[in-house]
């Protein structure tokens, strides 16, 4: 008897031990991945407070003694509250029309059986295919011929449609996999599909419409090509622009490109952290209700 | 280049107190006499007693941003409409860095987006919308307003000249290019100024010997590097033919002189690698002794290098047509004035008035003086570094300026000759191999 | 169910409607320039097939081809490989998780110039600081950018900056499993490795699948990276960069165009060919 219980044990311990080693192993990699990640973040803000010179002979150095001339750069000729307005107006309403149409669409895609639902699925593949570069000129054509350069839709509408894509196909394969037997209550309560949208797929989806509209939103808040050719003008310029004009102009200051990158992060980084905490509880949610 | 010019240019230096009061003068024109005569033929005597209808502009330029010019040229727009309070100027800028600028211009010009006046490259790069007659060209206005057409150096009317003979830009400021040296790293090391080949092999080898890198150009964006190797090799009329009738044979020797340079050791180690701006950095940080640039580059140099610098023509590369004092230079671009708006009677005069009141010798005289480059009238430019005023005496002693040899072909032929550049110097071409190649793709081009 | 033809039209619309006046016919415009030679945005002339032609002879294209390919199996099996590892190990520890699945985001909201930037100083042969830190242990620089590395090179910036986006892809997904499937797992005794390769892994494999064919398709378009650190050259040209290049610098929309076109063929038979060897049965809940 008591042999058999001192080895249980000590197997019991081992397992213990190792366990432990394992975590610590799990930590260690994390910590080192984390590592990678933060340091560039340190490293931008950091050189935005050095001179060019410095940034280029060392640029790893720690900025002890801060300078503030690229801020004062940065921030001398322009109002730059301005475009983190028309910024947040755009990127938001772009997020906002691809949760709501992309929703409705993988809706019906990842839900519905009817014919050429797999051609509407190869379709959307080869369509994350179309380089933008292949499409901003009839694009444009296309905005002007409406009027809609230098007004807030003439990026919002480009945006939501490149971005749609996405959305839909991520969203999809998310609602794919939502238990059938979720949408058979909702009917067996009478509700019709797009009441059975707004409150089965919509509340339990929330995970995945919360990580999309944090992509959509990057995509669109750093997209610097479309702004530069179909809104650049000062009342609707999109905060990359104005920054991407400071910097071009001065092509090999590096401080000053680190300031205007720290300014296009940093709101961003703070959006972000808020919302992670959004999609964390949506992420804890969607796992106890599924 | 005509002597007569060069000579008008050295007397706006010398004289330049003397012309720039005349400039001033010639600034404010009295916009009912000279309108009238422009316009007399084809529209009826604008209605200048009444009270004028409000008219709304849209200029698009570079000057926005951190552009030196910004706030000169925006004065110069407010000026305009202190004067004629009925007009409103929407002032677009994009910079010209960007690569969506040549795009959007172009879709614009093609759209009926057009702006009213146009700030934009001259030579190959507005030659579509040129010959696709979306604007006017300016040689009858300017007849018709002599005082206007006399503010301008000639030359400056001259460089800005389109291939069809016709002047559609009116210029500002244009550009010189050279072999920009760091007079005091040659003076440390006991070196000649590079003045011809020899002189310039011989600082290769010595600064590359003592671990100075000699020439800082970068590889894939070596435009200036081919535009004057090739300048000089096949001299400013072989230059100017292209590749278009054929292939001059000097235009071989421009890349044997780079593999020359390249076996002495005169570019960077990493020339393959870098960009532009980075060849640019090791100069202004005097890693470097000699590069290859325009003048916009000067301001964007560290204080010590710019005081330090000089610029001079490049040397003749060996057996080459050039002069050994042939540079590459111009007024690269200008004001254009769109058809559609000078077709609109409602809005002819006043872009016509704009246009004239932009390129006066007054506001190119504030616009050169902020942002260095040559002005295109007899005006005097103030507060320039040394190196900018170097620059100013060699285009005015040059045997001739020449435009750079990328509007003397197809955008993807010059690709081309970029490309080959780094392949010749490590030897996996031959420069006979480089000019063919370029061949093929301008007769490509051509069909 | 019935009515249902009336709401798959109705929710499908608005997508269609945007799709198609911002991508579909702006795609096709393309397509109708890729059978003309194009100078600039002013002159055309019809060629028929020869920008097609060209694309079968241009060996540009098809270096650009090759080196796209390479870079994309790095990107499936290092960012895909890491940000899975990465979830699972997110999903494995209590503490600090929310803190990993913040920071590790980082990358993905700075703009791809500016870590591209990043790199250039990274990478440097004079003043980087890979080659001071060579020099300092007294090793001979290495021109990191040339032609044996350059490739390599620029897929580590690549590979690193989007880790974090398949990794909130895959924590995404991973909420969804029904957490009484890791109980029982738990009551059977199951050690957490075994859980993850066969409960975890085949529970989120139609995510999998979705998250490779984003890879492919997006290192397809690959551009910034490459484009702000090489330029293209040394043996880094890809698909992207080749096109920007033919359409945008040399002004020759037509043969840019026809290099979109067959970027777009080139990528829906990468797909399917993925689909097809990632075939097996999708479970459901």
């Amino acid at each position: 008897m008591q042999p058999t219980i001192s080895a249980e044990r000590s197997v019991r311990r081992v397992k213990f031990r190792r366990l432990n080693f394992g975590k610590a192993f799990i930590y260690l990699i994390l910590t080192a991945w984390a590592m990678t990640t933060i340091y560039p973040l340190f490293w931008i803000v950091n050189n935005s407070f050095k001179v060019s010179r410095d940034v280029m002979n060392n640029s790893f150095g720690i900025a002890w003694n801060p300078v503030l001339i690229n801020y004062d750069n940065a921030f001398e000729r322009i109002s730059i509250s301005k475009s983190y307005v028309n910024s947040l107006i755009m990127s938001g309403s772009t997020v906002l029309l691809v949760l709501v149409f992309g929703g409705l669409a993988a809706y019906v895609l990842s839900r519905f059986t009817f014919r050429g639902k797999k051609a509407i699925f190869s379709l959307l593949y080869a369509t994350l295919l179309i380089p933008a570069f292949a499409t901003v000129v009839p694009v444009y054509e296309l905005l002007i011929k409406t009027d809609l350069v230098n007004t807030y839709w003439g990026l919002i509408m480009p945006h939501t449609a490149g971005n749609l894509t996405f959305a839909i196909l991520v969203m999809a394969g998310y609602m794919a996999t939502i238990p059938k037997e979720l949408e058979d209550a909702a009917f067996v309560d009478g509700a019709n599909r797009f009441q059975m949208f707004l409150k089965v797929f919509l509340p339990i989806s929330r995970p995945v419409f919360a990580s999309a509209s944090i992509f959509v939103f990057l995509w669109s808040y750093n997209d610097l090509f479309s702004a530069l050719i179909f809104v650049n003008k000062e009342t609707v310029r999109p905060i990359v622009a104005l920054l991407n004009e400071i910097s071009s102009q001065y092509g090999t200051d590096f401080g000053l490109m680190a300031t205007a990158v720290s300014l296009t992060v940093i709101p961003v980084l703070i959006v972000y952290l808020f919302i992670s905490k959004y999609i964390q509880k949506g992420l804890t949610e969607g796992a106890v209700k599924g | 280049m005509k002597k007569s010019s060069m000579v008008l240019l050295s007397i706006l230096l010398l004289f330049s107190m003397f012309l720039a009061a005349c400039g001033n003068k010639n600034a404010n024109p009295t916009p009912a006499a000279t309108e009238n005569s422009a316009t007399a033929t084809n529209d009826p005597p604008a209605e200048e007693a009444k009270d004028p209808d409000p008219v709304k502009l849209r200029v698009f330029s570079t000057f926005g941003g951190t552009d030196a010019a910004r706030e000169a040229f925006q004065g110069a727009i407010d000026e305009f409409t202190a004067k004629y309070p009925h007009v409103t100027i929407e002032n677009d800028t994009l910079s010209a860095n960007d690569d969506g600028f040549r795009t959007k211009v172009n879709t614009d010009m093609t759209s009926g987006n057009e702006p009213d006046l146009l700030f934009y490259f001259i030579g190959a790069d507005a030659e579509g919308f040129v010959n696709a007659g979306k604007v006017v060209p300016l040689n009858e206005i300017l007849d018709a307003n002599p005082d206007w057409k006399n503010g301008f150096i000639p030359d400056a009317l001259k460089l800005a000249t389109q291939k069809d003979g016709n002047i559609y830009a009116a210029p500002l400021t244009g550009f010189y290019e050279g072999l920009f040296v760091n007079k005091k790293l040659f003076e440390d090391n006991d070196l000649e100024l590079p003045t011809d080949w020899e002189k310039l092999t011989t600082a290769v080898k010595t600064l590359s010997a003592k671990g100075i890198i000699p020439l800082s150009v970068p590889f894939d964006q070596s435009h200036y590097l081919i535009e004057h190797t090739i300048l000089s090799a096949a001299g400013p009329e072989g230059q100017n033919k292209g590749l278009i009738d054929g292939v001059d044979p000097n235009w071989e020797k421009a890349y044997a002189a780079i593999k020359e340079l390249h076996d002495l050791g005169a570019f960077p180690k990493d020339a393959a690698t870098i960009d532009l701006s980075m060849s640019g950095n090791y100069y202004s940080e005097a890693l470097a002794a000699m590069t290859i640039e325009g003048s916009w580059a000067v301001g964007g140099w560290s204080e010590d290098t710019r005081n330090n610098s000089t610029v001079l023509p490049f040397p003749t590369v060996p057996g080459g047509a050039g002069s050994g004092n042939d540079i590459v230079g111009g007024f690269g671009s200008g004001f254009y004035i769109s058809k559609a708006s000078y077709d609109d009677s409602a809005k002819k005069d006043t872009v016509v008035e704009l246009l004239k009141h932009l390129t006066s010798p007054a506001s190119i005289q504030k616009i050169a003086s902020a942002n260095g480059g040559t002005p295109a009238a007899d005006v005097e430019v103030t507060g320039l570094a040394q190196v900018a005023i170097d620059g100013f005496a060699m285009a005015a002693n040059a045997n001739s300026i020449s435009a750079p040899v990328d509007s003397k072909v197809a955008p993807e032929t010059f690709s081309d000759l970029r490309a080959s550049v780094g392949q010749v110097a490590t030897g996996k071409k031959t420069s006979a191999q480089a000019v063919e190649s370029a061949k093929k793709v301008e007769d490509a081009n051509k069909k | 169910m019935k009515g249902d033809r009336k709401y798959i039209f109705i929710f499908l619309l608005p997508s269609a409607l945007l799709m198609t006046a911002f991508l579909y016919y702006p795609f096709f415009k393309s397509l109708y320039l890729s059978f003309y030679r194009t100078k600039g945005f002013f002159d055309k002339k019809f060629i028929g097939w020869d920008n097609y032609t060209r694309l079968f002879t241009d060996k540009f294209l098809g270096a650009a081809t090759l080196h796209t390919l390479e870079i994309m199996l790095y990107v499936i099996v290092f960012q895909v490989g890491i940000a899975l590892v990465l979830a699972v190990l997110v999903e494995n520890i209590s503490k600090l998780q929310s803190f990993f699945r913040t920071v590790f985001f980082f990358p993905v909201v700075i703009s791809g110039t500016a870590i591209s930037l990043l790199f250039v100083l990274f990478y440097n042969y004079n003043f980087g600081l890979l080659n001071s830190l060579l020099s300092n242990f007294g090793i001979e620089k290495v021109l990191w950018l040339d032609e044996s590395n350059a490739l390599r090179a620029v897929s580590i910036p690549t590979v690193w900056h989007y880790v974090g986006f398949y990794f909130i892809l895959f924590l995404t997904a991973m909420s969804k499993i029904p957490a009484d499937y890791y109980e029982a797992a738990r009551l059977e005794g199951i050690t957490t490795f075994k859980r993850t390769t066969k409960l975890t892994i085949p529970l989120i494999l139609s995510d999998i699948k979705v998250v490779i064919t984003l890879a492919i398709t997006g290192t397809l378009k690959i551009f910034e990276f490459i484009w702000v650190i090489s330029k293209g050259q040394n043996g880094t040209e890809v698909l992207g960069t080749y096109m920007y290049k033919k359409a945008m610098v040399d002004q020759n929309f037509g043969y840019g165009s026809a290099v979109a076109i067959y970027m777009v063929v080139f990528g829906v038979l990468l797909a399917l060919l993925a689909n097809r060897l990632m075939k097996r049965e999708e479970i459901t809940y």
